[in-house]
């Protein structure tokens, strides 16, 4: 079905403002996106909650993970050319880190109104952990894995 | 016969030594025997001759020797004896001693009836023995007397008839020509320009003479100037002259008389009033100098002995009248010394000649050594022929035996009726048989000869074997001479350390904070317990900040020493040279520590602490990080109690800190700046502002760490494998972080480590929440609430402590995010927000409602498609200035890995993410359009606002980062001073013909402008602030301490430029243009020279450094010509070093496989001599600035430090040029390191 669902962007609007837009139109909350476009509340379609809930959270500063398999493929093939590498401020790498805990990640859920989902951070290349109310009507934790 | 060994030799030596020491003094008692070869000596003060004589009969002594008295003059000793010895007893008593390294020019018996009997090259000349000579004429010219002083005259610079010789008078000539200058100085220009050049004349050849040391000539050429002076101005000449005789005639010695009556004389010629004034002068000068006082006379008669030259002699009369009860310390420590070690000279001339003593006695035994390898050589030979003759002789006994073998067989088959054979077959058996009984007659001839060959040949073998073993035992002998020429080199630099700290160094008063009478007294009295300990005392004064407390604890570990440091029930620690070892430890901590450290040193001894079991860790078989890592360890453990509460003032922590101060095992790995780092921190923690803050965040662990990466920090910093990692591990491990002080770490942030330095040092509470959320969750929240997990134990130093490193870089690594972060947003922003940017696409768009979507996945492309790398060594524009700025960040293009850095490379990728985002091809018709957006000119335009170019990104932001995530607000970096290169039009630097940037401003005036700079700033922080972000741009950043007590002074009036005039360029300039004394000149060259002997001087380097020691000024000068001096003198040596380090680079990059040209090596030489040369440049301001004393401003932490201290940034007045330099000083040592001109050149930055 869901190839019948309209596309569903998110961007900074011509005015600088984080917005999700459906076809021409655009919305500047959750809120507004779920009550113009109620899929993207449905279970079925939780991955766009996540992202909606990640941009209207933090902008372009993290990325939802859709596929773990190749993200996590990816990480480790970085991870093991950076490991040796001496940790370099001016060089942001993954491998500066402990190797994160991959049996944690799971696609997006929601369990008694909190929403788990992975994304990436897009500035360390490092996977983070994001929890907080599904509806958005709260802020996101974003921790590190 | 037995040889002695080496240990007994030197026992032997040291036994020998002793008795003639004695013998110096008064009348010993002496019996020298006779045993094995060589002699048993027996001696004593006490009893008479004959028992001596049984003493050393009961040694082992033979009947015959000589008994007596023995005196030792000048080195050569008298036995006066009733025996009457045999004619070589004098020469095999005399090389008896000397082969034992106690050495004695001549030996004299004094027989019965007046005779005497002597050795030595007179007797051998046929001159008559005579009594004792006069001192300074006695070398004999064998070799083992003193090496003469340069002026051929006697070490101590008298001549024979006792008057002052050259090397006293030029002293005294540079010292009158002192006393002229001033009046020289203010008066030339007065002069005609006939006499303006017969002064300038009579001055020049005043220094020629000088120069080449004929003093006589300068001598005159002194009256010429005084004369011509005279005619300038004679009165108001005058005037000066009695003025500054008086002022000067303290130090003027007798044979300043000549001088003086000749300034009588031309002072005669202005008539009675002046006559009589001249009269005054010369009372005042007879008075004090001229004519020694009677009293005078009594001190300088008190100081014969001590072989001092005559300067010193006069200058510790000075102190005799000054500083009675320091006169009296002195006297003392000398009369120790020359106990000790007689006959020292405490000149730079008497070092040297100690040490051609020890060259001298190395070069003896290196013959010795040849020698012996030339008899070994010998005696291989010998044994050969030995070895030899025993084979023959073992081949003609074999063929003896056989001919003895063929004869039995031939008799036992003969027939036994030889009558019944023929005539002919008996006559052929008698034949036979006689040939057989010549061979065995001949056989047994050649074995008895070839017998009798082993015989000669193996005693040829044994006496080269004697030879040899007879060699060595001179190579012992004369190993122990070295050993006590060393010790006399040692004990004479002591001497002079000693002398030159009373006559111009910390103990005179010429400084600018003299040492009280008192004081001076206790350093004394350290001399006096230990040279050693006296010596280390001075070099510790001359940095010491606190002389009054320093000198206390002198006294206490003195007083210390003396009782063997015992305990209140009397129990001593350790042997005599462990306490003195303990003392010298003490002292050096004690002076780092500054304090009460000696008064709680004597409690810790008092209450047996020095022989308690040592439980601090050592440093055996581990690094110097893992030990800190140990230590402070140990220490953080005995701030927390069982319940893991904090407490500083507990025993167990009490006892801790103790130990690390006071016990003699910790100070074998002496760590003064932990210890300091130690102090400070427990005091933290114990103030009330920070400690239930602290305790709450030790509270807060409430269980073994969540994170994996917390439970690998923790598990490395203890030993313990992750698994088994505690809640109480982790305390300890985050109490150790904070005892561990915060420095940078060797691939560390500077960006990171001075905010976090800032965080520690104002509120030690906020660190130690950091560095417990690192610990227990692995990760840093920033101030603006962002989490970054903390770096990982396999990017960490392996001995560092593993909390504290990860706080340092994961500091640095958020501000970095956030740094990354930022520009992220400023490409979104610029690229959409003008409509001619990428917003015009939307009108290329067939459908323009899909331009939402087709921005999404733009924006979308562009944040997966690209990232951001800082590069620190970019040169970029600055908008600010128009000046270049070094550092900035770039944007990575992903799919290529490359950094875009050029507008084609930009839009290339610009143009692929557009056709990407909009599924366009860039053949289709919208694709052309969007790519013809992309390249032209109103979209680039569009896109570059301001000064933005994706390309090439403004510099700054990263810097400010980590202050940032630690403080928040939105720090920015401001100049305090603008860069000090010319820059062209374009902005780029101005180059000089080698490629390098042009200085505005000297160094001089650019450091002025910095300073003032940085007061202006430190002047707006409150009160309260310790650290503020400072940075050179492209270089450094660190903490400006905008509250530190030394600037105190330069923010008085709110005028930062007068404040610098009035407390650094005056006193700057006060000193550049006073001549330094030539004590001072002469002192400042040794150390100087010092400090070079313990550079590698490579195999050519120590007889460069001895020529350059001949250079020694014998004048006073100002330290920019002190300066000039030293350079020149040591130039050889630094070309010579730098040549030879070159060399080994060459070696090294060919061994490596590298071709080395002439041209690279000559550049690499020359790189050397500039390495070198600043190595010399800051001994010679460490020195002088020890000596000078000038007031010294502390203007930022640099975040540099380690086990030993930590580096800050200071400003001193510079008494070479007279204009404000900034120097890196490391505290406690205080060693200082001039700061490079391209620190000073670059812009100083504030982040705010």
């Amino acid at each position: 079905m869901t190839d019948t669902l309209p596309y569903v962007g998110f961007s900074y609007d011509d005015d600088n403002r984080l917005c999700a837009s459906v076809g021409p139109d655009e919305y500047h909350s959750v809120a507004e996106l779920v009550a113009a476009a109620p899929f993207v509340a449905e279970p079925a379609h939780i991955l766009l909650l996540a992202k909606a809930l990640n941009h209207f959270d933090q902008g372009m500063s993290y990325g939802v993970i859709e596929e773990i398999a190749p993200y996590k493929e990816d990480f480790l093939k970085r991870y093991a050319e950076e490991e040796e590498l001496e940790w370099d401020q001016f060089n942001l790498r993954a491998g500066d880190f402990e190797l994160p805990d991959f049996e944690q990640m799971a696609p997006p859920s929601i369990k008694d109104g909190e929403i788990t989902f992975f994304v990436n951070h897009r500035g360390l290349d490092a996977p983070y952990i994001v929890t907080g109310p599904a509806d958005g009507s709260g802020k996101l934790d974003y921790s590190p894995l | 016969m037995a040889k002695p060994d080496k240990a007994a030799l030197k026992a032997e030596g040291k036994a020998l030594g002793d008795l003639l020491v004695i013998a110096k003094k008064r009348a010993l008692n002496v019996a020298i025997l006779e045993k094995d070869g060589a002699f048993v000596v027996e001696g004593s003060p006490k009893g008479n001759p004959d028992m001596m004589r049984r003493a050393a009969k009961k040694s082992g002594g033979g009947p015959k020797g000589v008994c007596g008295i023995m005196r030792l003059e000048n080195k050569i000793a008298f036995i006066k004896t009733e025996d009457e010895p045999p004619g070589n007893y004098p020469k095999r008593i005399r090389q008896y001693f000397m082969s034992r390294g106690a050495p004695i020019k001549k030996l004299i018996l004094e027989l019965p009836g007046g005779k005497t009997l002597a050795d030595g090259e007179e007797e051998e000349d046929g001159a008559p023995v005579q009594a004792p000579q006069a001192p300074g004429a006695t070398d004999d010219g064998n070799g083992t007397g003193p090496a003469p002083s340069s002026d051929g005259g006697g070490g101590d610079g008298l001549k024979p008839d006792g008057k002052t010789g050259p090397d006293t008078l030029g002293p005294v000539l540079h010292k009158a020509y002192g006393v002229l200058k001033s009046e020289l100085d203010e008066k030339r220009e007065q002069a005609e320009e006939s006499l303006k050049k017969a002064l300038a004349q009579a001055e020049l050849g005043f220094k020629r003479a000088m120069d080449s040391k004929e003093y006589e000539t300068a001598k005159a050429m002194l009256s010429q100037i005084k004369k011509s002076l005279a005619k300038i101005q004679p009165k108001s000449m005058f005037d000066s002259l009695v003025d500054s005789v008086k002022e000067n005639v303290g130090e003027f010695v007798d044979e300043l008389s000549d001088a003086i009556d000749e300034k009588v004389e031309d002072l005669k010629e202005l008539g009675e009033e002046v006559l009589e004034k001249a009269e005054d002068v010369l009372q005042a000068v007879g008075d004090k100098v001229g004519i020694l006082s009677e009293h005078d006379k009594a001190q300088k008669e008190k100081l014969k002995n001590f072989d001092l030259p005559e300067d010193q002699q006069l200058s510790l009369v000075q102190l005799a009248r000054d500083n009675p009860k320091s006169f009296e310390a002195a006297l003392k420590v000398l009369a120790k010394m020359e106990g000790d070690h007689a006959d020292l000279v405490p000149t730079a001339a008497g070092v040297e000649a100690a040490k051609k003593a020890v060259d001298d006695a190395k070069t003896e035994k290196a013959a010795l050594e040849a020698e012996q390898k030339a008899i070994a050589r010998q005696y291989h030979a010998a044994k050969a022929l030995a070895d030899q003759a025993v084979t023959d002789a073992k081949a003609s006994d074999t063929q003896y035996k056989q001919a003895v073998a063929a004869m039995t067989e031939f008799k036992k088959n003969l027939p036994k009726d030889m009558s019944k054979l023929s005539k002919e077959k008996q006559l052929e058996l008698v034949n036979q048989m006689n040939a057989l009984i010549n061979a065995e007659a001949d056989l047994k001839a050649k074995r008895a000869a070839d017998i009798e060959k082993v015989k000669t040949t193996k005693a040829a073998q044994d006496k080269e074997e004697q030879d040899w073993r007879d060699k060595g035992t001179e190579i012992e002998a004369a190993k122990g001479k070295i050993g006590a020429e060393e010790e006399k080199v040692k004990a004479t630099k002591a001497k002079k350390d000693l002398m030159d700290s009373l006559t111009t160094g910390v103990l005179s008063p010429d400084g600018k904070n003299p040492m009280s009478d008192a004081d001076i007294a206790k350093v004394l009295g350290a001399f006096e317990a230990d040279p050693a300990l006296g010596q280390k005392a001075l070099g510790l004064l001359e940095k010491s900040g606190d002389r009054a407390n320093l000198a206390d604890g002198i006294e206490r570990i003195t007083k210390g020493m003396g009782n063997g440091f015992k305990d209140k029930d009397g129990n001593a620690y350790g042997d005599e040279a462990a306490q003195k070892q303990y003392a010298k430890d003490a002292l050096e901590m004690g002076a780092a520590m500054g304090g009460d450290y000696f008064k709680n040193m004597e409690k810790f001894v008092e209450g047996g602490g020095l022989n308690k079991p040592n439980p601090v860790p050592l440093a055996s078989g581990s690094s110097w990080k893992k030990l800190e890592q140990d230590r402070a360890k140990y220490v953080a453990d005995s701030m927390l109690d069982s319940k893991g509460k904090i407490d500083t003032k507990s025993p167990k922590a009490q006892e801790a800190l103790a130990m690390m101060n006071f016990h003699p095992g910790t100070m074998e790995n002496k760590t003064p700046g932990m210890n300091m780092h130690f102090e400070t921190m427990s005091a933290a923690m114990d103030d009330p502002k920070h400690k239930q803050k602290l305790q709450d965040v030790l509270d807060g662990i409430k269980s073994r760490p969540t994170s994996a990466t917390g439970r690998k920090l923790v598990a490395r910093n203890i030993g313990k494998s992750p698994g088994d990692v505690t809640k109480e591990d982790v305390k300890s491990s985050v109490m150790s972080a904070m005892f561990t002080p915060l420095d940078q770490g060797p691939v560390g942030s500077c960006f990171a480590t001075g905010p976090a330095r800032r965080v520690v040092e104002e509120d030690p509470a906020k660190a130690m929440g950091h560095i417990t959320e690192i610990a227990m969750k692995g990760r840093f929240t920033t101030a603006q609430g962002d989490k970054i997990k903390a770096i990982s134990t396999n990017k960490l130093p392996e001995d560092d402590n593993q909390l504290m490193r990860s706080f340092e870089y994961t500091v640095a690594t958020a501000g970095a995010t956030m740094a990354n972060s930022i520009e992220r947003s400023n490409l979104n922003y610029y690229l959409f927000n003008d409509p001619d940017g990428m917003k015009k696409i939307k009108t290329l768009l067939p459908d323009p409602a899909k331009w939402p979507e087709v921005r999404g996945k733009i924006q979308t492309a562009l944040a997966d498609g690209l990232s951001f790398r800082y590069d620190a060594t970019s040169e970029i524009g600055d908008s600010n200035d128009g000046s270049s700025t070094q550092g900035n960040f770039q944007i990575i293009d992903k799919s290529t890995n490359k950094a875009i850095l050029t507008k084609d490379a930009f839009i290339k990728t610009i143009t692929r993410i557009a056709l990407a985002a909009t599924g366009e091809d860039k053949s289709s018709e919208t694709g052309v359009k969007i790519v013809d957006l992309c390249k032209s000119d109103s979209f680039i335009d569009a896109v570059c606002e301001g000064d933005y170019k994706p390309w090439e990104l403004p510099g700054g932001g990263f810097s400010t980062g980590p202050s940032k995530v630690l403080h928040g607000g939105d720090p920015q970096q401001k100049e305090i001073s603008a860069t000090n290169y010319k820059l062209l039009p374009n902005g780029d630097y101005e180059l000089d013909a080698n490629k390098n940037r042009i200085p505005i401003d000297a160094p001089g005036e650019r450091t002025k402008k910095v300073v003032a700079g940085l007061i202006g700033k430190f002047a707006t922080a409150g009160p309260d602030s310790e650290m503020i972000d400072l940075s050179t741009s492209g270089i450094h950043a660190f903490g400006g301490l905008p509250n530190h007590p030394s600037l105190d002074k330069l923010k008085e009036g709110g005028d930062p430029a007068a404040a610098i005039e009035k407390y650094i360029l005056k006193p700057g300039e006060e000193m550049a243009k006073t001549d330094l004394a030539v004590e001072k000149t002469g002192l400042l060259f040794d150390q100087q020279l010092d400090a070079m002997e313990g550079w590698d001087l490579f195999s050519g380097g120590a007889a460069l450094l001895a020529d350059a020691r001949t250079k020694r000024p014998t004048t006073a000068m100002k330290p920019s010509e002190l300066k000039a001096h030293v350079d020149a003198a040591t130039k050889p040596l630094r070309d010579y070093m730098a040549r030879e380090r070159a060399k080994v680079w060459k070696k090294e990059q060919e061994d490596a496989g590298e071709v080395v040209s002439n041209g690279a090596l000559a550049a690499k030489v020359e790189e050397w001599k500039k390495d070198i040369a600043s190595w010399s440049d800051d001994d010679f301001s460490n020195n002088i600035i020890d000596n000078l004393e000038p007031p010294q401003f502390v203007i930022a932490d640099t975040n540099w430090g380690d086990k030993d201290g930590h580096t800050y940034f200071v400003v001193i007045p510079d008494p070479i040029t007279g204009e404000a330099k900034m120097f890196k000083k490391t505290e406690p040592s205080g060693t200082l390191e001039a700061l490079g001109d391209d620190w000073i050149n670059t812009e100083w930055q504030v982040a705010e």
